[in-house]
């Protein structure tokens, strides 16, 4: 940015200011020694002398108002008729009311009042409550001073200054009490207002003039004076000016409208200094001078003006680049400055001092830090209670696949398997121990990734069912004569585990039709003749009978299993009889839950189809206890069991006591986990996606936690009531030989016992699989070596040799 | 020794503004520059403080003169009950719109004492002037003399070059009041303004030397 290095110094300011100036300054001083210049009479100014003198007669008070004049020359010019009349006030006796617009103007009308009353020897008439501040507001100072003139009954009203749009109000206000009204602004367009409606006007100058006709001060005389020659010396420049302009525009014929522009004295006047002549003097130390017009060639507007211009612009723009070094220097200077006070010693002090201002500031900001951290993690307490109540949920949502994983990958996995289900297991922790969001959500999703990958492995495994010879390429060459072959099938697959069955087919004359199915994964055949063999393997989980034992253990009176079997499975079913059990009165009653049933100690049932049936067995027999045994028992125990009872009395004190204290911190930790559960509960959002479930969850657990409390109460009071059972019984020890008294004679004692054994019974189908293969059996040369897969057995070369 | 103080800053004071007006910002002097307009904030400054005490004398002002009336219970003195009531409720809602937090409030108090009343009052006042235009409109066109005869002939050449009706009579009525407005009004407003701006200056002249003393109290 180029800025103009000078403002409005120009060579027309010094001639303006010569010309409007020098006039003023030079009558002043000569009305000060004494010539004084005469003025014309202004009806306005002597209109001043009779409103004084009408308000006197009258007896009504003056009102002199300086409207919106501020601190300004012309607030000056008012107040040498504001002094006028003050003192011709004050003689007279009269009172002059001053309403101000102006808290600035205020004390200084006052001021003037004052020394106008002073000079008049009547200090003691002014009255300061007269000269009433109203507002800075015109229409409120407007309305202010209606007031005070239609209170007061103005007998004349002045209004000399600057008005605006309230000048006709102030001046209709004056009208309508009848006041006489001497208006004076140099606001041209309030004058018509003033001229309508008051009786005398000073228009502009004017108001200046006044003060110097009233006061007849040199000073004023003089500075009137001044200001007439100076204003005709205007008058004359532009007259001239307008002359010269016209002639120069019509002597070159250019048009009329480019006067001012074309003419060469507006050059000279608005003309700036040049720049560089200007730093050049200033170097030189010349001072400035107004004269020196530049030549005559240089100001006539022609094209060379334009390189002028670009001179100057460049002047200009190496003064910017001139100011711009001088600032970098100084720069630089502050720089190397700073850089010594930097190293001196004081500066070191202050950098020191700064530093450890520093550190106490760090230590400060760290304090801070640790309590908002302190303040944050008490926060994230109640977070993270939420973050564990969720993660349980989720924790709780997955156990059971996780389980089935593990327990799928423990089975049947390889070690990736295993690898999978140990992170898995992994991720569970991960969401029990309350992890962060993006950590439940990638546990959550490595859990998933396990369950699939797991899932699919199983299908594979389940589905996964194949016949297959071990150790046997396709198509072997065998020696003849040496033996029966052994085949070997225990490789077969069944994907679910199902125990399979076995049958050959050996391609020679030998076997014909459907093979004989056998549990034994090998079999051993001789071929007699050389020749290729078709052997056939089939693999199946149907199993021609299957014998089932179907019972409870002796301990209970009822058991559930889950068997499997294959449709068309012949199953051979027995309740076996505990040995003092007595058979003949057993009754067993067998229910297939296929609508089929039976009776007996044994039974068959074949199921047709694949599907889920449920079996149930009801036993009944008397079981039969041998008395002798009993009583023998009872006497040889008597002394055993009082010394065990003791022990067990004093165990059993011991585990009460234990029992108490856990039961006692089990309830309070029970009874604050469900607080927390009603805590969380009633943290929880509504309507927020998932909180169903999570509220379901909570619910369940906090019913569960009323479960518990409601047991451990009961367990409470049964450990009171063992507790008694346990002091009443040691207070009053069996009568053991009494009772093994009693036990001698006694019949051997019968019970009858009902058990009942449900069996749920998985009926597949029939899953069959056959491979074949080829086998070649020709004469070798005995050099031929035995092929790793062949494996006489010598018993049944025996057997084969035999036949 | 007052008088000579109060001109010595009036002078000083004078003299910078001038030099501040017509000199260039920089002034380069060899290697140093000389910034003229340095001290314009400073000086400025120094003038707010001046006017704020003027403000602070302004109100000390009131105070006095309209609580003397009070006190001694002058002719009308419950008009100056109202104003000081006024100023008192005007600053008091003034700070509390500066220091209120209330969101609600905060603007409530000012906008009421502002738009609520003072922006109607003086519109109620500015109404009036229209009812004065007419009466002095009416005062002025009394053809008493020539110049008053003058002045009605122009006002009504320019009145119905103003109005549509004008246009609708003559339709070079709108032309004939801009020719009006633009070549008679329009220079003998220059007129006027020149010389009261030529003696303006001439009064800044003599207050800028402290010649002009009627506020130092020249006494005779």
């Amino acid at each position: 940015m180029n800025v103009p290095p000078v403002t409005h110094i120009s060579y027309l300011m010094f001639v303006l200011a010569g010309m409007l100036l020098g006039p003023t300054i030079f009558f002043i001083v000569r009305a000060r020694r004494g010539k004084l210049p005469t003025i014309r009479r202004i009806p306005g100014i002597d209109a001043i002398d009779e409103g004084i003198g009408r308000a006197t007669e009258l007896g009504r008070p003056i009102v002199f108002t300086t409207g919106l004049t501020g601190l300004s020359p012309l607030l000056y010019a008012i107040l040498g008729i504001l002094k006028h009349i003050g003192r011709l006030a004050a003689r007279m006796g009269t009172r002059i009311i001053v309403p101000q617009n102006d808290y600035e103007v205020m004390p200084i009308v006052e001021g003037v009042l004052r020394e106008a009353h002073r000079d008049e020897g009547k200090l003691e008439q002014f009255n300061p409550e007269d000269i009433r501040f109203l507002s800075t507001t015109q229409f409120a100072f407007a309305s202010g001073y209606m007031g005070i003139v239609h209170r007061e009954q103005a007998a004349t009203c002045f209004l000399f200054g600057n008005f605006a749009a309230e000048s006709l109000i102030l001046a209709e206000a004056g009208q309508q009490v009848g006041a006489m009204q001497v208006a004076g602004t140099i606001n041209s367009e309030q004058v018509p207002y003033f001229i309508t409606s008051c009786d005398y006007t000073l228009i502009g100058e004017e108001v200046y003039a006044a003060g110097a006709y009233l006061s007849q001060d040199p000073n004023q005389l003089g500075g009137l004076r001044g200001q007439d020659v100076a204003k005709m010396g205007a008058l004359a420049t532009i007259v001239l000016g307008l002359a010269l302009g016209l002639g120069f525009t019509l002597a070159r014929g250019d048009s009329t409208e480019g006067v001012r522009y074309n003419s060469p004295f507006t050059n000279v006047l608005y003309a700036k200094p040049s720049p560089r002549r200007c730093i050049a003097r200033f170097e030189a130390g010349i001072p400035f001078r107004a004269s020196v017009p530049p030549e005559w060639d240089e100001l006539n507007p022609d094209p060379a003006d334009v390189a002028d211009d670009l001179a100057e612009a460049s002047a200009g723009a190496a003064v910017s680049l001139w100011r711009l070094a001088s600032a970098l220097r100084a720069q630089e200077e502050w720089l190397a400055a700073s850089r010594e006070a930097i190293t001196s010693d004081a500066g070191r002090r202050a950098v020191d001092d700064l530093q450890t201002y520093l550190a106490e500031a760090a230590a400060t900001a760290e304090k801070e830090r640790d309590e908002f951290e302190r303040l944050r993690s008490s926060y994230a307490g109640f977070e993270e209670r939420l973050g564990a109540v969720e993660a349980a949920s989720f924790k709780a949502r997955w156990t059971a696949r996780a389980g089935g994983i593990a327990a799928w990958a423990g089975e049947y996995g390889t070690d990736r398997e295993r690898a999978s289900a140990a992170a898995a297991a992994a991720a569970l922790g991960a969401l029990s121990a309350g992890a962060s969001d993006d950590q439940l959500d990638a546990a959550v999703e490595s859990v998933r990734a396990a369950f699939e990958d797991a899932c699919d492995k199983y299908v594979d495994i389940m589905s996964e069912r194949k016949a297959k010879f071990d150790e046997m390429a396709d198509a072997d060459t065998y020696p003849a004569g040496r033996g029966p072959l052994r085949f070997d099938a225990s490789s077969s697959v069944d994907g679910d585990g199902d125990r399979l069955v076995y049958g050959w087919g050996f391609g020679d004359e030998a076997e014909e039709g459907d093979p004989e199915r056998t549990p034994a994964p090998s079999a051993s055949h001789a071929y007699e003749k050389n020749g290729t063999y078709r052997v056939t393997l089939l693999v199946s989980d149907k199993r021609e009978s299957e014998t089932v034992q179907a019972a409870p253990p002796p301990a209970k009176d009822s058991a559930i299993w889950r068997r499997e079997t294959a449709a068309g499975t012949e199953l051979k079913l027995s309740w076996p009889m505990p040995a003092d059990a007595d058979a003949e009165t057993a009754s067993v009653t067998w229910d297939f839950g296929d609508g089929a049933t039976a009776e007996g100690l044994t039974a068959s049932h074949t199921y047709e189809e694949a599907g889920w049936y449920a079996m149930t067995a009801r036993a009944t027999y008397d079981v039969v206890e041998s008395s002798e045994a009993a009583a023998g028992a009872r006497a040889g125990a008597a002394v055993e069991v009082e010394d065990a009872l003791q022990d067990v009395r004093d165990d059993l004190a011991d585990a009460m006591k234990l029992i108490e204290k856990r039961v006692e911190r089990v309830q309070a930790r029970n009874g604050k986990l469900v607080g927390l559960l009603g805590g969380a509960r009633g943290m929880l959002p509504d309507g927020v996606d998932g909180s169903e479930e999570l509220v379901a969850w909570l619910d369940g657990e906090a019913e569960r936690g009323g479960k518990i409390a409601a047991w451990l109460d009961e367990l409470t009071s049964r450990v009171a009531k063992l507790r008694a059972t346990s002091e009443a019984f040691g207070a009053a020890p069996v009568e053991d030989e009494e009772a093994a008294a009693e036990g001698e004679g006694a019949e051997a004692r019968r019970t009858k016992v009902e058990k009942r054994s449900k069996v749920v019974w998985t009926v597949e189908e029939e899953h069959t699989h056959t491979v074949t293969k080829s086998v070649t059996v020709e004469d070798a040369a005995d050099d031929v070596p035995a092929p790793w897969s062949y494996k006489p057995e010598k018993d049944a070369a025996a057997e084969g040799g035999g036949e | 020794m007052r008088r000579t103080i109060i001109a010595a800053i009036t002078f000083l004071g004078g003299i910078y503004f001038f030099l501040e007006f017509l000199l260039p910002k920089y002034i380069f002097v060899g290697d140093s520059v000389i910034e003229f307009g340095k001290y314009d904030n400073t000086i400025s400054t120094i003038v707010r403080v001046v006017f704020a005490v003027g403000l602070g004398l302004g109100v000390i002002n009131i105070l006095r003169v309209y609580g003397t009336r009070i006190i001694k219970k002058r002719k009308g003195w419950g008009y100056s009950v109202v104003l000081i009531a006024s100023m008192v409720i005007t600053v008091v809602a003034g700070l509390w719109q500066h220091y209120s937090t209330s969101v609600g409030m905060k603007n409530f108090f000012w906008q009421f004492l502002f738009q609520g009343i003072y922006n109607n009052l003086g519109s109620a006042m500015f109404s009036l002037l229209a009812f004065f235009i007419a009466g002095a409109a009416y005062r002025a066109f009394r053809l008493q003399n020539l110049e008053a005869g003058l002045m009605m002939f122009a006002a009504v050449l320019v009145m119905f070059g103003q109005i549509p009706i004008g246009f609708f009579l003559y339709s070079e009525m709108p032309t004939i009041r801009v020719w009006l407005l633009r070549n008679i009004g329009s220079p003998a407003y220059r007129g006027i303004l020149f010389g009261a701006m030529i003696a303006g200056l001439s009064m800044a002249v003599r207050m800028w030397l402290s010649l002009e003393r009627t506020s130092f109290g020249e006494r005779q």
